[in-house]
């Protein structure tokens, strides 16, 4: 999140926007981005303004939404192939393009580039909810919204143990490092083996210690929380609206 | 809120504990505590203090009997005596598993279903007990050692707890954050128990003194008396403090 900085007023808006309908908001076109007719690249480039319009607002740079963009290097990665393996479905659907002599199929090439551009957009809206809302008040907004309490409980040890797992691996590197490091792959992979084996020990005895200082403090399988603001009506408004507009843009006939 | 009511005993009758690779981590230990009594809970590595101390709020199963103001421990009576013993752990980390320190300290009045106003009331005045006002926003990984050992005391002070019992609370810190600490706990007037191998801590804290060594009760008396005895201290691994941290 953006600290340290004055916000504009739209940009602390944002941020003052109740958490529940921010999640219901990222939720919605989430589902716009991946269920818009294929091949409409119009009606994306048009979610894709949207976007940038709440990027622009909440302060928030897009280079912030670029970097998260790593998590989708996998589906690239599996998009492309897919491309590759997929022959055209004659002359007609040949998309004048060849990798390793096969041509691409045009068809194969919309599919996949349909998927991937929504794909991109939805990581964005999470990015940016991520970046104006602080993560317990998304697990919050999430149980709220109905969320089972397992998943909503393990959201929240997971963000909150993620950074002390992090800490220790470094730790556990650091000390590989000072004594040299090894001079095979193999013997490497071993070690990085044993390190990951070592932090799963570590992180079960954690866990029971956790779950001992809950209990010690009268947990009883329930995960309490804080009391939820009142929904504001003009809040619902926008978040209405907004939805209206989202589904308008995926869905409504433009001819 | 720390009203204390200083009218619980913890009484423990033949304590014995065998964890499941055949260590026999606790044999036979029985003694009583005051209320009002700080007790350093003495012992090298390995001794079974904080084998004891998962026995005082019936997280270990019990061979022996464990009696919190003259209660025995039972699912019956395990969550009002959960209430009245405040364990803090070794690693502030283990304690704080919260998103934000105001949730963590908060999470004991929630599981009791305590009306939202109170509890916003109550982990402010705890917070500021322990020295961190203003702090509840932030998220436990952001905060130094010496105030994760604060905030995971706050969330045990938070329930009224009359009985403190901290397992090496003086572990990790820097000496101011250690000195800040101490001062702390010296100013709250409950039962205490510390368990500990910081001599000067326990000299500086506490009255009464225990040493527990391989599972076995050693030695119980005057904390001045006990860590003046060069010989009983090295016997069982520990080292006399200096004079000036003695009461």
């Amino acid at each position: 999140m953006t600290s340290g900085v004055a916000l504009s007023r739209p940009a602390r808006a944002l941020r003052g926007f109740d958490d529940r309908l921010k999640v219901v908001l990222a939720l919605a076109y989430v589902l716009a981005a991946a269920l818009a007719p294929e091949g409409e690249w119009g009606r994306l480039c048009l979610l894709a303004g949207l976007l940038v319009c709440g990027y622009a607002a909440a302060s928030v740079k897009l280079r912030t939404a670029v970097a998260r963009m790593g998590f989708l290097l996998p589906i690239v990665v599996l998009l492309v192939l897919s491309l590759v393996l997929t022959r055209p479905d004659g002359p007609d659907d040949e998309l004048g393009l060849s990798v390793f002599g096969r041509p691409l199929s045009a068809h194969a090439a919309t599919h996949y580039g349909s998927i991937l551009f929504g794909a991109s957009l939805s990581v964005m809206a999470v990015a940016l909810l991520a970046e104006v809302t602080r993560f317990d008040r998304i697990a919050a907004a999430l149980g709220s919204l109905g969320c089972p309490r397992v998943l909503q409980m393990l959201l929240v040890v997971s963000y909150r143990y993620l950074v002390v797992l992090r800490d220790e691996a470094r730790r556990m590197m650091v000390a590989r490092d000072c004594r040299g490091r090894p001079p095979s792959v193999r013997m490497g992979t071993q070690v990085t083996g044993g390190m990951v084996g070592s932090l799963f020990v570590r992180s079960l005895d954690r866990s029971e210690r956790v779950a001992n200082a809950m209990m010690c403090r009268g947990f009883d399988g329930r995960l309490p929380i804080g009391e939820r603001p009142p929904l504001r009506p003009i809040h619902a408004v926008v978040t209405v609206s907004l939805c209206i507009v989202i589904a308008g843009i995926a869905w409504f006939p433009l001819s | 809120m720390v009203s204390a009511e200083l009218s619980c005993v913890l009484e423990l009758r033949n304590l014995c504990h065998t964890y499941p690779n055949g260590a026999q981590a606790l044999r036979g230990v029985s003694m009583t505590i005051r209320a009002g009594e700080r007790v350093g809970l003495l012992g090298p590595n390995g001794a079974g203090k904080s084998t004891l101390i998962l026995h005082l709020n019936g997280i270990l199963p019990s061979d022996g009997e464990v009696l919190v103001c003259e209660e025995p421990i039972s699912s019956r009576t395990l969550p009002g005596i959960r209430r009245q013993i405040g364990l803090v752990f070794q690693n502030p980390d283990d304690q704080l598993f919260m998103p934000t320190v105001f949730d963590d300290v908060a999470f004991g009045l929630r599981c009791m279903r305590v009306p939202e106003p109170e509890v916003r009331a109550r982990v402010d005045e705890a917070l500021a007990m322990v020295g961190l006002p203003g702090l509840g926003d932030r998220e436990p990984h952001h905060l130094s050692v010496g105030q994760k050992k604060r905030a995971t005391l706050a969330g045990v002070l938070v329930l009224d707890a009359r009985i403190l019992v901290l397992d090496e609370p003086t572990a990790g810190l820097d000496p101011r954050g250690r000195r800040e600490l101490l001062d702390l706990l010296a100013s709250l007037e409950r039962t205490l128990i510390l368990a500990t191998h910081d001599l000067e801590a326990a000299a500086e804290l506490c009255t009464r003194a225990v040493i527990l060594d391989e599972g076995t009760l050693v030695a119980d008396g005057p904390a001045e008396e006990i860590m003046s005895d060069a010989g009983l201290l090295s016997e069982h691994g520990l080292e006399e403090p200096p004079a000036r941290y003695r009461r």
